[in-house]
């Protein structure tokens, strides 16, 4: 009997090693005396090497009378430092055959440039700089307000339904700094004064906030020298970094509105207050949203956008350090009512909380999942992003190594327990985006 | 015991040394030697029916793709306008072996993608699954099957998103960029209305499909965790049996660039931005005689965040989040165009800087220094390209195609960098034109006003996205009458309460 058990075991063992094709990223970690985090990832395919630091800071650290600020300071660091000329930042790196740009998120900021492998050594001076003695002059800031709020308009003002994300999250928490949008309120950003802005820089970029990511084409023992050369000296931040720590009561209820703005089709937004990233839960609700909207022949493909129910469906969960929200947006089939695609989603999750989904739903979403962390290992700036993120958040890096393992364990007990817990209708957001020509 | 004194010793006057010495910040690091770039050669074999076919090895990731690349004529369609677009979204519902729901639970089952876009089509996924994939997908290219139901549910589909891009300012550009550019009556300036799609029928799909997609006009291009020998075996046993046939081909006369520059302005209501487009058609090709300086010149003047566009508009003007210029070769019918979102109010300043950097590239030698900024990056560009594997497969169709020599691509850094300053220069002069562009803005026509100083008879043209032209009047017209009338009004008034002088200015004042 336990031999056969064992037989059995060995037989399982097998079929998962031959099945599930590992990749391994190699990864060197280690803190500088300053407490800058490092993370080598060392790949000599093509001459090309990305250097990337990424700070931990994000709007939820603004302070709710100066919201914008993370992002308005991020397009400050592009102005240039005690050693690099305003405007120079960026002509320099293109003038040495490398790419360069920056994000903010809710959470964190992150830096990156992409440069022939033989600029590591620029790309690790100019990173420094940035971080040991940003320049910033008043014309720099003058200029960067104007260039932010016209970002502003250009990705939420002037696109439909742009203005979404702002809308259902403002109404979806009301006391955690979730509630405001990353690129924040123009008005704070028109009077954020010169003193905020050092005060911020202060606070947040320095070493001890900061992960530094080298991926690519590089030698190790000569990456750490550079490292140590650049980085070494730039002193620790001493400041306590302000940080709120706020638990979201739950949202007791359900939140329905009505926006009337420039749009032609009526959509629905829901946003579902959901888990943290990095938790199981939030896996899990990965693994279900998956089942219900991923591939051709997922429920909400099947049931809503091929029954003419919906334009377009999608459902993601966001990943967030702090527990955030899993949104579901349908676009309304042209001539019908959007109440027609709210009650087909609402009937698909019903669906999926009251009865289990089959074996080979969850098979789908495994094998679709094992081919989007494959693809996801294409390029080593995806890669040393994800290998930041990790770090930041989990204080993990090799978690980059194990990925599949997030999903593999899932069963359908836990898909129905999460969709009980978090899809419900009191724990939800619904929006109607309609056309203002509608409004009565 | 002696040597390890002084090796020591050594040891340690280097470290003091070390530590002693403090580093100077301001020298810019020098590059290190540059690695030399490495291209691979792709593997290319043709079957009897005239399947050309691309295999790049590549064992980074356990991946593989297959990309089918027809080569079709662009031709119109007239009142069946937009039938490529259907063929791409109805093809690979269903085939003769297998209904909808069985063919995308098989894909979805070994987590493959695969799809269908204008001239082309793919498949994708793990490369444990390779087999399976290129069986399904063999079986959607070669027994498609379309049903009057699919038809519909992508008419449906494709009206309910022009709908949405009715109120896209981005998208109406690109749209009506694409007919005030080409015209109407050229292939890529025919765009398709709701009527034309409900035109559409079956056989029109059947009749496509058995036009166009022949082996003997397609390239598939094979990348990946895979073997040329399995490539080879794969590709045999699923594609041996497809049958060539003559494919037609259409020739069209080359639309022409404006004489002078013409204004056209489609209306968005409530738009908080306006979009600008400065274009024009152009004869330019891919890899012709002058690929290496038009697109370094086209990369100083409107290339990233270092180029002109962007660091005047942008970084000096603060006008807009970005501006970019972009020089496109195409096998019909390229074209120029310096495009941003900008403000509503500095709508002609924009357009006055746009025309201003074209205008410059043209008249004045760029430095040296910009020049070697701008090989830098193309070279750098080059190389993070070679990151893709699809890039070599890539080089390889296209030496082909394009009848380039073999070594077109390993000599591709050195061509960047013998371009002289008088090259761009000469590109700049071929290529920039901006005194016969359209000037194209989508906004709120409140601002049109300000547009007649680019138009030499003050007459700006008003469309509809479609291209049609509409009868609206710039608001200025009416403002201008409207401010005359104000005026009038007032002078009534003054006439007859006979205010006193004074107080009468103080009220027309309040007005302005």
């Amino acid at each position: 009997m336990i031999k056969k058990f064992l037989t059995v075991c060995i037989a399982v063992c097998f079929v998962s090693a031959a099945n599930a094709q590992k990749i391994n990223i190699p990864v060197v970690e280690y803190d500088l005396n300053n407490g800058l985090h490092v993370i080598l990832h060392k790949d000599n395919s093509t001459p090309n090497v990305v250097v990337s630091l990424m700070y931990h800071v994000g709007s939820k650290d603004e302070n709710p009378d100066k919201t914008g600020f993370a992002h308005f300071f991020e397009h400050l660091l592009f102005e240039g430092s005690e050693n690099i000329g305003r405007g120079e930042y960026m002509k320099t790196v293109q003038a040495n055959g490398g790419e360069l740009n920056a994000n903010t998120s809710n959470d964190r900021t992150y830096y990156y440039e992409l440069m022939p492998s033989n600029q590591l050594e620029l790309a690790l001076w100019m990173e420094s700089e940035r971080m040991l003695h940003a320049k910033i002059d008043s014309i720099g800031i003058a200029t960067q307000k104007n260039v932010v709020i016209e970002e502003r308009k250009q990705r939420m003002d002037n696109q439909q339904y742009g203005s979404f994300m702002e809308e259902v999250f403002k109404r979806a928490f009301k006391e955690h700094h979730y509630r405001w949008p990353v690129i924040g309120d123009p008005e704070h950003i028109r009077n954020a004064t010169d003193k905020d802005v050092v005060d911020f820089y202060k606070m947040y970029y320095v070493p001890n906030n900061a992960t530094l990511v080298i991926a690519g084409d590089f030698q190790t023992d000569n990456a750490k020298k550079l490292v140590e050369k650049y980085f070494g000296d730039i002193p620790r931040g001493t400041q306590q970094m302000t940080r709120y720590h706020i638990v979201e009561k739950p949202l007791g209820g359900e939140i329905k509105d009505t926006i009337y703005d420039n749009v032609t089709l009526p959509a629905v937004f829901m946003g579902y207050r959901s888990p943290a990233y990095g938790t199981k839960d939030f896996y899990t609700l990965e693994i279900m949203n998956s089942i219900l909207s991923e591939g051709n022949s997922s429920r909400f493909k099947d049931n809503i956008d091929n029954k003419k129910k919906a334009t377009q469906t999608f459902l993601l969960s966001i990943p967030m350090e702090n527990p955030g929200l899993t949104i579901v947006f349908g676009l309304a089939t042209l001539g019908h009512e959007v109440k027609e695609t709210e009650d087909a989603i609402n009937h698909e999750i019903d669906s999926i909380i009251n009865y289990y989904v089959s074996d080979e739903e969850l098979q789908k979403a495994i094998a679709t999942k094992e081919t989007e962390i494959v693809s996801s290992k294409r390029s080593i700036s995806n890669i040393a992003h994800t290998l930041a993120e990790y770090h930041t958040y989990f204080k993990n890096a090799k978690m980059i190594n194990n990925e599949l393992s997030n999903y593999s364990n899932i069963t359908k007990d836990d898909i129905k327990r999460v969709a009980a817990k978090y899809m419900t209708q009191d724990n939800r957001v619904v929006l109607y985006y309609l056309p203002k020509s509608m409004k009565k | 015991m002696k040597k390890n004194i002084i090796v020591l010793i050594t040891f340690a006057v280097c470290f003091t040394f070390a530590s002693a010495q403090t580093l100077d910040r301001s020298i810019q690091p020098k590059p290190a030697p540059t690695s030399e770039i490495q291209i691979k050669d792709a593997q290319i074999f043709t079957l009897d029916n005239g399947l050309k076919v691309f295999v790049v090895e590549d064992n980074k990731l356990p991946q593989v793709y297959f990309s089918f690349q027809f080569d079709i004529d662009t031709k119109t369609y007239g009142e069946k306008a937009g039938l490529p677009s259907i063929f791409s979204e109805v093809a690979g519902k269903a085939t003769g072996n297998m209904t909808k729901a069985e063919l995308n639970k098989a894909f979805d089952l070994i987590g493959a993608s695969f799809g269908f876009s204008g001239k082309s089509a793919y498949v994708s996924g793990l490369s444990k699954y390779r087999s399976k994939m290129i069986e399904l997908f063999a079986d959607v290219l070669l027994n498609p099957v379309f049903s009057a139901e699919e038809l519909d549910l992508a008419k449906t589909q494709i009206i309910s998103m022009l709908a949405y891009i009715g109120m896209d300012g981005g998208q109406m550009m690109q749209i009506i960029s694409q007919i005030l550019r080409n015209g109407k009556d050229h292939p890529e300036g025919e765009m398709f209305t709701a009527e034309s799609i409900r035109n559409i029928t079956v056989d029109d799909l059947n009749e496509y499909y058995k036009t166009f997609i022949a082996p003997n006009k397609t390239n598939l291009v094979i990348v990946g965790n895979i073997t040329l020998a399995d490539a080879k075996a794969e590709v045999e046993k699923y594609f041996k049996n497809w049958e060539k046939r003559e494919v037609p081909e259409y020739k069209y006369e080359q639309p022409k660039a404006p004489e002078k520059i013409r204004v056209a302005f489609v209306h968005k209501e409530g738009a908080v931005q306006s979009e600008i487009n400065v274009c024009y058609p152009l004869n330019y090709e891919f890899y012709n005689n002058d690929w290496f300086s038009a697109n370094l010149m086209s990369h100083i003047l409107g290339g990233g965040s270092s180029g002109r566009l962007f660091q005047n508009l942008r970084e000096t003007h603060s006008y807009t989040y970005g501006c970019y210029g972009e020089l496109a070769a195409d096998d019909v019918i390229g074209y120029y165009s310096a495009s941003a979102s900008v403000r509503n109010d500095v709508t002609d300043s924009a357009i006055n800087q746009i025309l201003f950097e074209m205008q410059r590239i043209i008249d004045t030698d760029v430095s040296e220094k910009d020049l070697a900024s701008a090989k830098a990056f193309a070279m750098g560009s080059f190389g993070r390209s070679l990151q893709q594997p699809g890039t070599v497969a890539k080089f390889a169709v296209e030496i082909d195609k394009y009848g380039l020599p073999a070594d077109y691509f390993k000599n591709y850094l050195k061509m960047i960098d013998a371009v002289t300053v008088e090259d761009i220069k000469m590109a700049a002069q071929k290529y920039i034109h901006p005194q016969n562009a359209w000037i194209i803005i989508v906004g709120d026509k409140k601002y049109a006003n300000t547009l007649k100083q680019f138009v030499t008879d003050g007459k700006i043209e008003f469309y509809d996205m479609y291209g049609n032209l509409t009868d609206e009047v710039a608001d200025c017209d009416c403002t201008i009458y409207y401010l005359i009338g104000i005026v009038v009004v007032l002078f009534i008034i003054f006439i007859f309460m006979k205010r006193s002088a004074a107080k009468r200015k103080r009220s027309i004042d309040s007005h302005r």
